[in-house]
């Protein structure tokens, strides 16, 4: 047969066209893009190599005891004071998600030290919205007025913050009966720190 | 016996989609050959067309109706020769028949050779 005038547009092959093509034939090209509906026979030990990278956000079906976030800070200053005020060390702010999120705050006031006569030292951490929390309270008594170390106070607990505003907590120390002058970072080469974890709610 | 060059033509084929209309009857004591058939679509859009060969002659076998092309493309603005060299030959009583996917929108031309 012949025409004249156009040609019809040849019909484009299909796969009912081709039944018995080998795998082997098929050398290059680019497959469509797939999805997960269509590996429906995928065995689990064909999935070998490395996940991506994902954050909290990836965990959507966790429904509580996530951590959304870590914030942390760390001071090794030697700080010194005799007095019933509390003297900052450390400070750290994060900003809850939701106000039923908690906060883990993990604490660890490093290198007590005592200088002159007895008495005590108080750790606490403070919210500045009227929170306070002691963590520690180590008694420095001995009988004598030299120095007397005795390493660290440490301490963690689970804030229920009710807010989306940022908290900043700060973890501060004091000498309690007045009678003492206490020291934290002994001699600088001691780290106190301040660990904050948002935990879903 | 006489030879006789015809040409058959028959516009805007077929009456009704679907049912094939005669374009051209082998008349007895006739043996016919068909020398060109030409198919013109007239519509706007493309269609397709049919071409049957109805026959029942018998000698050796008996001839059945056939189809000579089925559903073939005819772009519009185009027209289809439907023999590219090869010729057919049609005995008394047998009859060419067209048929298109559209009602009225092929014209037809059959050239033949009658031998009487």
């Amino acid at each position: 047969m012949g025409y004249i005038g156009k040609t019809p547009t040849p019909q484009p092959l299909t796969a009912t066209d081709i039944p018995d093509l080998p795998a082997t034939k098929i050398t290059s090209g680019t497959f469509p893009a797939l999805n997960g509906s269509n590996l429906t026979n995928l065995d689990a030990a064909d999935l070998t190599g490395t996940l991506p990278a994902i954050s909290g956000a990836n965990l959507t079906g966790v429904s509580a005891g996530k951590v959304l976030q870590v914030v942390s800070a760390e001071d090794s200053s030697e700080r010194s004071t005799s007095s019933s005020s509390f003297t900052d060390i450390v400070s750290a702010s994060i900003t809850p998600a939701s106000t039923s999120n908690k906060v883990l705050v993990i604490v660890g006031v490093a290198g007590i030290r005592r200088d002159s006569g007895n008495g005590y030292i108080t750790a606490k951490v403070v919210d500045g919205s009227g929170f306070s929390k002691s963590v520690g309270h180590a008694m420095l008594y001995n009988g004598s007025s030299g120095a007397l170390r005795i390493g660290s106070a440490n301490g963690s607990f689970l804030h229920t913050t009710n807010t989306t505003s940022q908290k900043t907590y700060t973890v501060q120390f004091n000498s309690a009966t007045n009678a003492a002058t206490v020291i934290v970072g002994d001699n600088g080469s001691s780290v106190s720190s301040l660990t904050l974890m948002e935990i879903e709610g | 016996m006489a030879n006789t060059f015809k040409v058959k033509t028959n516009g805007a084929m077929p009456a009704s989609a679907g049912t094939p209309l005669t374009l051209y009857t082998c008349p007895s004591s006739t043996q016919t050959i068909v020398i060109g058939l030409t198919l013109c679509n007239i519509h706007t859009t493309a269609v397709t067309a049919d071409v049957q060969l109805v026959s029942d002659t018998s000698d050796t076998e008996t001839n059945e109706t056939v189809l000579l092309i089925k559903d073939v493309d005819i772009p519009a603005k185009s027209s289809l020769e439907v023999l590219s060299g090869g010729k057919y030959v049609l005995q008394a009583t047998d009859i060419l028949k067209v048929d298109c996917s559209v009602s009225a929108k092929i014209d037809a031309t059959l050239s033949i050779l009658e031998i009487t």
